[in-house]
């Protein structure tokens, strides 16, 4: 199993050793240092913008006491519901020369129809904003929890050495923070370098279009396959960088006993700052695109139930939720038999498995395709292509892309059942498969939805890989936002989006559960 | 003339959601003297350090620190502005800084800085470990390093909240007697803040008890 998991990845890693096609020497002649600073310069500016809003918003919600706060800290990860493709076509919907803000400003304020207000957001800036307002709540997660985790007693022994409550921030509150913020930078640099859904539609040139008009514009996959090994090594460097740093956390967590802080009383106009540095990113990231899809259902007379948005649902459903049970399936086994022979060899491939999150779904569907048509060829040459161009490439897409979404949920939930619970079962005389049927799986149900709810909603949203393996004329939720979106049918796309952002609220109850009861505990 | 007093502290009240915690306290002490504040669990033992250190704002009274008003019902003078030390039962080391950077936290822009860590590292016998981060090290060693830390920006009122509780009874006796030199040395006034008698007879001069939110002078 490890190596079809392995397969595509080791693919599209050789690749880079060649042989190199015309294309690729035209790619380097013309292109690809474009892909190169345009892609590090989107990165570079995603992760400052996106690092400002998450340290600054987990800062006020974990050390002051303001009106609105008690909703601000799990309203803060709202945003994770929108793709950020769908706030891309919601904010060329609102923003451009005649999007509904500028009309807006135009009918208010009684201007001439040629009148512009916003700024052009088709262009990398507006992207960045995209990125940053989406992502920004892998940051806020991670660094709320690291400010809720340091100790009260620490703070006050740096006021008492003399430093005022903003040195605190940042000579200790920051500091200690450092390695959990890097970890959720990384993944917002890996989630930003792997989109293709925004940048296509902004007409930035990344990477990730690259790829997708080298296989596409000039047919020719296996320089699309070298393409993709380049940025493959971009993300495993801050894959590496990102899992180093979630180790560094225990290194920076306080020994001593803890003490929670104490949260500061802000009333009055005061509040107000507080209040905006938690509002503008809710507003940017999740209650502009809502409100801007909303409009666009409304203008539609709500039809958005047309035959084609039905079937697009039903392919969406079937193949979300039978890639959240295999994975939910292959978690449970997995970490069963972890529990149960603790070898170095299954922990291994248990966390080998998980690197899946961390690969472009772009990089992933090349990679799957040059394998399937490799198999199509050596083994099932006389039926044509018959594995290429099924369901079963997609499935593996999700299913690696998705794992680690599943594992997490299941380790979490194998952690609440202690071992003496094995032993008894084992006493009375179950033990393999029983154990696991009888024992394990009623007690982790719970876990086991949440592992599916979570794989479906990554699923629901994953765009490049399923629009690069989906059989011919195999539409989902995602695919169709993006076709109706490039070819500017907005109102069409109104219907696939606003379903995608449904599903996608669904994991984020779990979180907002979470958070609240991280306070009360 | 100068006034050797460090802390005064007149008829101060302190409440926490409308329960009285401190009630009418008044201490005085003075440079190089050591008193010791007894009393039980929830006694408001660590309550009156805290709003000494100003981390709490008292309803009535005042706090007079080397002659200066820090806190009324009015004013609260920030802690960074107090001049205080302070060593916690939980330490509270910076956990992503080495040993030495820890005691040099509180005097960074002194220039003598490395001469003041060396000199306490020699006095507190952690010169061997001024390169380890205090996950590296054992809590006595944690516990020595908390004190040359607080004693570093050269407080004249150090105060420590049950600093020995969480050390085993042969480490408190080493301790004991290099901190009573130590002070001696340095002429710090001490607010010791324990439940433990012996402990308290053997570190300080005078003892007073908190019960029920007020002092009692023994």
């Amino acid at each position: 199993m490890a190596s079809i998991f392995i397969a595509p990845i080791v693919i599209v890693f050789f690749s880079v050793l060649g042989p190199y096609s015309e294309n690729w020497q035209h790619l380097v002649d013309y292109v690809l240092l474009d892909y190169v600073s345009t892609s590090l310069y989107l990165a570079g500016g995603v992760a400052l913008l996106a690092l400002s809003i998450g340290i600054s918003t987990a800062w006020v919600v974990t050390n002051y006491n303001f009106s609105g706060k008690a909703v601000f800290e799990w309203a803060l990860i709202l945003p994770l519901a929108i793709p950020p493709y769908i706030l891309a076509y919601t904010f060329t919907g609102l923003f451009d020369s005649y999007g509904d803000a500028n009309n807006l400003i135009r009918n208010i304020f009684d201007l001439e129809e040629t009148y512009i207000f916003f700024p052009n957001v088709r262009n990398i800036s507006g992207a960045i904003i995209v990125f940053a307002f989406t992502l920004y709540p892998y940051v806020y997660l991670v660094t709320r929890n690291s400010f809720l985790n340091q100790s009260r007693s620490l703070k006050e022994a740096g006021r008492l050495l003399g430093l005022n409550q903003f040195q605190v921030f940042y000579k200790i509150a920051l500091p200690l923070a450092r390695p959990a913020f890097i970890g959720g930078l990384m993944l917002v640099i890996m989630e930003t370098l792997s989109d293709f859904g925004a940048v296509d539609h902004f007409a930035v040139q990344t990477f990730t279009t690259g790829i997708f008009r080298t296989w596409y514009g000039l047919y020719d996959l296996d320089t699309a396959m070298q393409l993709s090994s380049l940025l493959l090594l971009v993300i495993a460097m801050f894959y590496f960088i990102e899992r180093r740093m979630t180790k560094d956390i225990k290194h920076t967590t306080n020994n001593s006993t803890f003490t929670t802080s104490a949260e500061v009383e802000i009333k009055g106009l005061k509040a107000f700052i507080p209040f905006l540095i938690c509002f503008i990113p809710i507003f940017i990231g999740f209650v502009l695109p809502i409100t801007q899809l909303i409009i666009w259902a409304i203008e539609t007379n709500m039809n958005l139930l047309t035959a084609r948005f039905l079937s697009t649902s039903l392919n969406t459903i079937i193949l979300a939720v039978s890639s959240g049970i295999i994975c939910a399936c292959l978690a449970l086994v997995i970490n069963f038999s972890v529990r149960l022979n603790n070898s170095d060899l299954l922990t291994s491939l248990k966390s080998f498995l998980s690197i899946g999150y961390a690969l472009p779904g772009l990089v992933l569907a090349v990679g799957i395709m040059k394998l399937f048509v490799y198999l199509d060829r050596s083994f099932v040459s006389e039926f044509g292509f018959v594995i290429t161009g099924s369901l079963v490439g997609l499935l593996l897409a999700y299913i690696i892309k998705a794992y680690a979404l599943a594992n997490s949920a299941i380790e979490s939930g194998y952690t609440r059942i202690s071992t003496s619970i094995d032993n008894s079962a084992q006493l009375l005389g179950s033990s393999g498969w029983r154990l696991l049927c009888k024992i394990h799986f009623p007690l982790m149900k719970t876990s086991f939805l949440t592992a599916v709810l979570l794989v479906i909603s990554e699923v629901v949203k994953e765009l490049p890989a399923t629009l690069v393996l989906r059989p011919f004329n195999f539409e989902t939720l995602a695919v169709t936002t993006y076709m109706y979106a490039a070819e500017e049918r907005m109102y069409q796309a109104t219907g696939p989006a606003i379903a995608i952002v449904l599903i996608g609220l669904i994991p984020l109850i779990f979180l907002t559960k979470m958070i609240r009861s991280s306070r009360s505990t | 003339m100068m006034s050797d007093n460090v802390l005064k502290i007149e008829g101060l009240w302190h409440a926490y959601r409308n329960e009285e915690v401190l009630k009418n306290i008044y201490l005085d002490l003075n440079s190089g003297e050591r008193t010791a504040i007894l009393g039980e669990s929830g006694s408001g033992k660590s309550t009156l350090l805290r709003c000494i250190a100003g981390f709490e704002r008292i309803n009535q009274g005042k706090i007079v620190l080397n002659g200066r008003i820090v806190s009324d019902h009015i004013l609260n003078v920030p802690t960074e502005d107090r001049n205080l030390g302070m060593v916690l039962q939980e330490r509270a080391l910076f956990p992503h800084l080495t040993v030495k950077n820890n005691i040099m936290f509180g005097i960074d822009k002194v220039s003598s800085k490395n001469r003041i860590v060396a000199d306490l590292a020699k006095l507190f016998k952690i010169t061997s470990i001024l390169d380890k981060f205090p996950s590296e090290i054992s809590g006595g060693e944690q516990q020595r390093v908390a004190f040359a830390r607080s004693l570093a920006p050269e407080p004249e009122l150090l105060m420590l909240d049950e600093p020995f509780s969480a050390l085993n009874q042969e480490l408190k006796e080493e301790l004991y007697a290099e901190l009573i030199r130590i002070f001696d040395e340095r002429n710090v006034a001490v607010l010791l803040v324990t439940h433990d008698l012996t402990e308290a007879n053997i570190l300080t001069s005078s003892q007073a008890k908190l019960d029920s939110g007020e002092l009692i002078k023994t």
